[in-house]
């Protein structure tokens, strides 16, 4: 194949497989033909040498970032998400939902916890109790606002994940292509989140308990709700 | 050789190459085919996705009358993660090769 045979191939299988800044690329392998020319070699061998367009055009698509393929398959609603996908997404959206419950119940413990710590007490939703056992309940639910915050930014992650997923098995069924495997990077964040929600579970567990005992002990009841009528 | 070994070691090869200098994409291929048997445009995805981590960033330089090329250079975190990667994989083929010989002791 002569260079320009090679670059016209290529071109086309780049656009097949749409891949995004195709001139940059060509830019690449012209400048390698280039430089391989002054090297002595001609353009048969060059051509030879680099290996078959389309198999580029598909180790190019392989590392496309994620990103770029959700913008691509948000503005192609040709897609082929037909009714069978309907269900799924649905599925998605509940999931979705799901996960904003979390979200609000994160958002209103820490609420709560501030209010018990800082002795807020605004519309009376805090009921009576000394202020050391109200410090204790308020940091348990600090903990477990942050315990499920972590949750739900994990859950976050895994679902659209999933999400990406189902994408790339429904463009690959459609396309027929072959299946390729891509690397996390968001490993290390997700680390981190995982020993947050340990440590956040821990203080939970132990400010609850450390709270309940001291309410206990204090009222000298215990179910020491009773004791200071919360629920009179 | 197995294409998929040859898969996973070439982002660090590439980048092996590029902490020493800058380089051009053709500069990259012939030092890895030098050793390696892989087809030339393999390199261009690599670089690709390396420059899209973040790892490489290119630049345009004149050469002698023609039209400008382009170079690729290791960023600051490509070069950390290069490192890195080196360690891991040096350390790796080391346990790897331990456990090769202790299985061919066994086999005498």
């Amino acid at each position: 194949m002569k260079k320009n045979e090679y670059i016209g191939a290529l071109q086309s299988a780049l656009t097949k497989a749409k891949i995004n800044d195709i001139e940059e690329i060509l830019a690449d392998y012209e400048q390698h033909f280039v430089q391989k020319m002054e090297a002595g070699y001609s353009e048969e061998e060059i051509a030879a040498q680099l290996g078959r367009p389309d198999r580029i055009a598909a180790q190019f698509a392989e590392i496309t970032p994620q990103q770029m393929e959700a913008v691509r398959m948000g503005a192609l609603p040709a897609i082929g998400l037909g009714v069978a996908a309907v269900p799924v997404v649905l599925l998605f959206i509940l999931g979705a939902l799901w996960g904003i419950c979390m979200a609000i119940f994160a958002f209103a413990s820490a609420i709560c916890g501030g209010f018990l710590i800082g002795k807020i007490n605004l519309a009376k939703i805090i009921p009576t109790m000394p202020y050391s056992s109200a410090l204790l309940f308020g940091i348990a639910l600090m903990a477990l606002a942050i315990l499920t915050a972590a949750a739900t930014m994990l859950y976050f992650a895994y679902l659209s994940h999933l999400w990406r997923q189902y994408f790339n098995w429904q463009r690959r069924t459609i396309n027929g292509e072959s299946s390729t495997e891509r690397s996390q990077q968001q490993n290390q964040s997700k680390r981190t989140l995982q020993t947050l929600i340990r440590i956040s579970l821990i203080l939970f567990g132990v400010f609850a308990v450390a709270g309940y005992l001291n309410s206990v002990i204090l009222s000298g009841q215990l179910e020491f709700w009773h004791a200071w009528h919360w629920f009179a | 050789m197995n294409i998929q070994y040859k898969k996973g070691v070439l982002e660090l090869c590439v980048l092996a190459k590029l902490s020493f200098e800058d380089c051009y994409g053709y500069d990259i291929s012939e030092t890895i085919s030098q050793h390696i048997d892989i087809s030339d445009g393999t390199v261009y995805p690599i670089l690709r996705k390396l420059k899209s981590d973040g790892l490489v960033t290119t630049y345009l330089s004149e050469e002698s009358g023609g039209p400008p090329r382009k170079y690729y250079r290791l960023t600051e975190l490509g070069r950390k993660e290069y490192i890195q990667a080196k360690r891991e994989w040096l350390d790796f083929t080391k346990k790897v090769a331990k456990i090769l010989s202790e299985d061919m002791n066994e086999e005498k």
